[in-house]
């Protein structure tokens, strides 16, 4: 329990502010609006109603996610590390690397749309690309700048292709790339509202979207707080999972 | 237990000359020490050595071949430890194992990699920690167990003890020598580079001095099993003693020398800029 409060009782404190500061803003001095900005109290009492709904779009939305991201993170991985390993191939294609990243992935839904066979096809697509282009420039990076001194040992050592990928290269570039797999995370929560905004029947973007439609904006507090805390448990096993690989790094 | 012949042995980075023609040969089972001052061309030489960075096939044989990329029968100790920081100590050393022996399984490899640890007076204890919580004198001890571990005939080692502690790097210099003395007819050939003078005495059979960039071997000197060095006597013995300000004189000659022939570069730049100013002052003279 003590080591509990140690390394988690300063986050909660944080969070029980902002609640408080809500509920003064709210509750107490009624400064913004209630229709907007409904009683926490009262989104609270929703809960038992909702939760299986909830439930039903945290499945939904999963699907989507999940796909896409570990889609995102083997081919942008894989992609990536080839480029950053072939200094030929990464000046010819830099320039459209540059330019295609820059496209904001929403603009892309009609043509996500036009292109794949179903919706969720292409809700995966557009999650993916959001993924795909951070971990790409992240993992391009990283293997440019390994330390060219593991890459000369590993040549002493005449080590084959694939270990010298997975036993050097990978691990050498591996606290950047977990960086870019990081923020491509959230960008993909960001992503997948865009994505449940068409053709999706359920989803967790889907609940907040379609009570937003009604001006239900109790229900859609409470779709923001449930989405807000898989969010950080999801991005709070992927800390577990980073720590874990990253354990011969100093900070770690 | 390979020989190393240098025939003219150029090299340069990018046009600018680093080796300028180096004529040696090293027999087998030589410890050769190479001396010189920084920017010489020590560290490019060892890397030319071990396939590094590519060389004329015709200016550098090993064992009779020329060098045409790494090679396990090259290991190489760097300066700064060179272990994978996320494998743990003995990892590093099993899969060097693994690359060499690939018939051994995982307890043989841990086995004699075990066995090298303890050969350089590592516990064992350490094997199975990660690098970072290693002091530097037990990180260079792995990275030299490793090199050992693959009992190449050639052994290259980078100023492997610069970075260390006296006393740390005077116990690494009795390890090294131990190993390599304890394999009496088939003793690798050792190239090691610094740029300490006791070491190279301490530590070689043959001693090879660089001049500058572009370097030539402007000073050899060889011993005998009964002329070499000792540390207690390393100190004392007149004829070291000799060597060492005569190696000492000679590699300070060139700094001497360095330094004058930058002074001169200097001065003949300043001379073209005061040209250059008086036309100026010259050309806006007519000007007004």
């Amino acid at each position: 329990m003590g080591q509990f409060i140690k390394n988690y009782g300063s986050i909660i404190l944080i969070g029980i502010c902002i609640l408080i500061a809500y509920i003064l803003l709210t509750d107490v001095f009624g400064i913004l609006s209630s229709f907007l900005f409904p009683s926490i109290f009262d989104v609270i009492k929703l809960v038992p109603d909702y939760i299986s709904e909830l439930f039903t779009g945290l499945k939904s939305s999963l699907y989507l996610l999940v796909t896409a991201y570990v889609l995102a993170v083997i081919s942008a991985i894989a992609i990536g590390t080839l480029i950053g390993l072939k200094s030929g191939l990464r000046k010819n294609v830099t320039p459209y690397i540059n330019a295609f990243s820059a496209i904001p992935v929403p603009l892309l839904t009609p043509y996500a749309i036009n292109l794949f066979p179903t919706f969720k096809a292409a809700s995966i697509f557009l999650i993916w690309l959001a993924a795909f282009w951070v971990i790409l420039g992240t993992t391009i990076g990283a293997v440019m700048s390994i330390d060219k001194r593991y890459l000369e040992t590993a040549a002493t050592l005449e080590m084959p292709g694939i270990e010298k990928l997975f036993k050097i290269i990978l691990p050498a570039a591996s606290p950047a790339i977990l960086v870019g797999c990081s923020i491509a995370l959230t960008l993909s929560f960001m992503m997948l509202a865009v994505a449940e905004m068409f053709g999706a029947t359920s989803g967790m973007a889907y609940f907040v979207q379609y009570y937003s439609d009604f001006a239900r904006f109790d229900l859609v507090m409470l779709g923001f707080l449930f989405t807000a805390a898989v969010l950080v448990f999801i991005m709070y096993i992927f800390d577990k999972i980073k720590h874990r690989v990253l354990h011969w790094t100093i900070n770690n | 237990m390979l020989e190393v012949s240098m025939n003219n042995l150029q090299f340069a980075y990018d046009k600018e000359p680093v080796l300028g023609g180096l004529d040696y040969q090293a027999k087998a089972g030589k410890f050769v020490c190479f001396l010189g001052q920084s920017g010489c061309g020590k560290s490019t030489l060892l890397r030319l050595v071990a396939g590094l960075e590519k060389s004329n096939s015709e200016q550098l044989l090993v064992g009779g071949k020329p060098v045409t990329g790494p090679s396990l029968d090259r290991p190489m100790v760097f300066q700064d430890y060179g272990l994978f920081p996320w494998m743990t100590a003995g990892e590093n050393i099993c899969l060097a194992l693994k690359q060499k022996y690939k018939d051994w399984d995982k307890h043989k490899r841990r086995e004699v990699a075990l066995e090298w640890a303890k050969n350089l007076g590592l516990d064992e204890d350490l094997f199975d920690k990660l690098p970072m919580n290693l002091s530097g004198g037990q990180r260079q001890r792995f990275a030299v167990a490793r090199a050992f571990a693959l009992d190449a005939p050639l052994l290259l080692m980078d100023e492997p003890f610069g970075a260390l502690d006296a006393v740390t790097k005077a116990l690494l210099q009795d390890t090294v020598l131990d190993l390599w003395q304890k394999e009496k007819e088939n003793r690798k050939t050792i190239f090691f580079v610094t740029h300490s003078v006791d070491e190279a005495l301490l530590l070689a059979t043959d001693i090879v001095v660089l001049g500058q960039a572009p370097s030539k071997i402007i000073y050899t000197h060889s011993f005998t099993d009964e002329t070499k060095p000792k540390r207690e006597t390393l100190y004392t013995d007149p004829e070291v003693l000799n060597l060492r300000n005569l190696l000492t004189k000679i590699i300070n000659d060139e700094i001497v020398e360095k330094a004058r022939r930058m002074k001169e570069g200097k001065a003949h730049a300043n001379g073209g800029i005061s040209k250059a100013k008086k036309s100026l002052f010259f050309l806006r003279k007519r000007a007004i």
